[in-house]
């Protein structure tokens, strides 16, 4: 009885936005005070390690590694609430039910079905999501799905949005990384319509599954699978992320003028400058760029390379320098690019082994930066023209 | 089913629906600046969220009206939105609550009133008037939350 409201013709997708604003409203709302206890705890490390009397490693281990792992660490909490969500929902049996309502969305306007589950693990991280696009018919349909898989924000993107939505919009933080979500949604079935009209025609074809029974989800089940998701994280902070801190620190301090030089003469601002005049319409400085540039390896990445660059320690602290950096339509642009541009190295090369070819993987990589910066900039140039 | 079991059903959407379209439409104006009184935070996604809700009960009297046990749904749904709502605004005022108790420097200021959205207060109400469903049709086979479970 109720699969014929929770898949109604016109009910479906209203209630399924319901649902998923819910999600990201109680993620953010509920993670903030987390997030506050964990920033404590590292400014209380922070403060220690600031102490160490050997000045390159005190500011190696405060800035390089306490405010750069540290600070991306800080956002553990929504990442956990997010996948605590997701779980909730796949028990219930909701999340294919929400697949079902995608589809008849998806299939009139031309595109596969089965399309939208791949889509939906998206919303996880990109690499699984890709691989599971083997199971959608026909080449053109799956290359389609791969290309646009990335376009759906995977969780990797959540600490930008959460930092940014904090910083320039708190009232209504929860809903602007829920207009974030559905943004993706909407750009990943703008670019398969797109790619199904040009480069990959084929046949569309319907969805057939079937729908698992309602379950109640178990607090165990919830909790582990989030906890899963959460130890990943932290282990990726531990390993890749400690490694990209160092090595972002020692470009933010070493410069063509040796060790221990202002970061706007480090290697790093060099990095920036060159692409800083590209973003100059979007109001992104040198700063943001680098850490964009960056992000190219891990979406992670940007939040912690803000705060090596900028130099300071916590939310707060980075909260100020950026709300003195950017305008908030700059800072909508920047959740809008981060939103778009490739997730990540490993996803590029997911995208080479499923095609099988360097050409998909350059093209995904091109096209999404392209679109990510024609997007953030029609943000700008709208955005000023309203504010006009 | 008797015709007024239905019209308890059917009674039952439109007060709930009507209650949800009135308090989100208050809750719409006064986020954005009507001077309505809604003691509640500006926050016009979730006051146009209980509008939805209040669209999901309100498709329920149709059917239930004609006498169609698929109405009974909607109610369901309705409900079962109303109470995950009420439930996670609940996890967020206790998060709230241990910020301030814990005394994190946000958290100074912070007063519980601020985190009785409508959400919560209009659920009350909802829980209120399926009370009043059950007490009236009873809960046994065939009775109001058999009737909502699908049974």
């Amino acid at each position: 009885m109720m699969d014929s409201v929770f898949l109604h013709r016109y009910l479906g997708l209203p209630i399924f936005l319901v649902i998923m604003w819910a999600m990201f409203h109680f993620t953010f709302t509920a993670s903030l005070v987390f997030m506050a206890m964990i920033e404590e705890a590292f400014a209380w490390l922070g403060g220690l390690t600031s102490q160490i009397p050997i000045p390159w490693l005190a500011s190696l281990l405060t800035d390089g590694i306490v405010g750069g792992v540290g600070f991306i660490v800080v956002f553990l909490p929504p990442i956990l609430f997010m996948y605590l969500s997701i779980s909730v929902l796949e028990d219930t049996g909701y999340l294919a039910r929400a697949a079902f309502v995608m589809d008849k969305v998806m299939m009139r306007i031309g595109l596969h079905g089965r399309s939208f589950i791949p889509l939906l693990l998206g919303f996880g991280c990109s690499v699984p999501a890709i691989m599971a696009a083997r199971t959608v018919d026909g080449e053109s349909n799956r290359l389609t799905t791969i290309l646009v898989t990335p376009l759906m924000s995977c969780a990797a993107r959540l600490p930008v949005y959460v930092l940014i939505a904090g910083v320039f919009f708190p009232d209504y933080a929860g809903t602007m990384v829920f207009v974030m979500y559905i943004l993706g949604i909407v750009m990943a079935v703008a670019m398969a319509l797109l790619f199904k009209g040009t480069i990959l025609q084929g046949e569309s074809a319907p969805l057939i599954m079937e729908l698992p029974t309602y379950q109640k989800p178990t607090l165990h089940g919830s909790f582990r699978h989030a906890w899963e998701r959460g130890f990943l994280f932290l282990r990726k902070a531990g390993t890749y992320l400690l490694a990209g801190a160092i090595v972002l620190w020692i470009l933010a301090n070493t410069g063509p003028a040796g060790f221990g030089v202002d970061a706007d003469e480090s290697f790093i601002a060099m990095i920036g400058n060159l692409g800083a005049p590209l973003f100059a319409p979007h109001g992104f400085p040198w700063q943001i760029v680098s850490a964009l540039i960056f992000g190219l390896l891990a979406k992670e990445i940007v939040v912690e390379a803000l705060g090596i660059i900028y130099s300071v320690q916590g939310e707060a602290a980075i909260g100020t320098v950026l709300a003195m950096a950017l305008s908030p339509l700059s800072a909508l642009a920047l959740m809008v690019f981060v939103l778009l541009y490739t997730p990540c190295i490993a996803t590029i090369g997911t995208i080479r082994s499923e095609t099988g070819s360097w050409k998909w993987a350059g093209f995904s990589v091109v096209y999404q930066v392209v679109l990510a910066y024609l997007m953030s900039l029609l943000v700008v140039l709208v955005g000023g023209l309203l504010l006009a | 089913m008797k015709d007024s079991e239905f019209t308890i059903a059917w009674s039952s959407a439109l007060l709930m629906g009507t209650l949800y379209l009135v308090g989100g439409l208050l809750w719409l104006a006064a986020s954005l600046g009507l001077p309505i009184p809604v003691p509640s935070v500006a926050d016009p996604m979730s006051a146009f969220v209980l509008v939805i809700v209040a669209v999901i009960f309100f498709s329920g009297v149709r059917p239930l009206r004609k006498g169609d046990r698929n109405g009974f749904g909607f109610i369901a749904v309705g409900v079962l939105l109303a109470g995950i709502m009420f439930g996670l605004q609940l996890v967020i005022l206790s998060t709230n609550y241990l910020g301030w108790v814990l005394g994190l420097e946000d958290w100074v200021s912070w007063d519980a009133v601020s985190n009785l959205t409508p959400t919560v207060w209009l659920f009350l109400f909802v829980l209120f008037l399926f009370a009043i469903a059950r007490a009236v049709e009873g809960d046994g086979e065939g009775g109001f939350t058999k009737h909502l479970l699908g049974g």
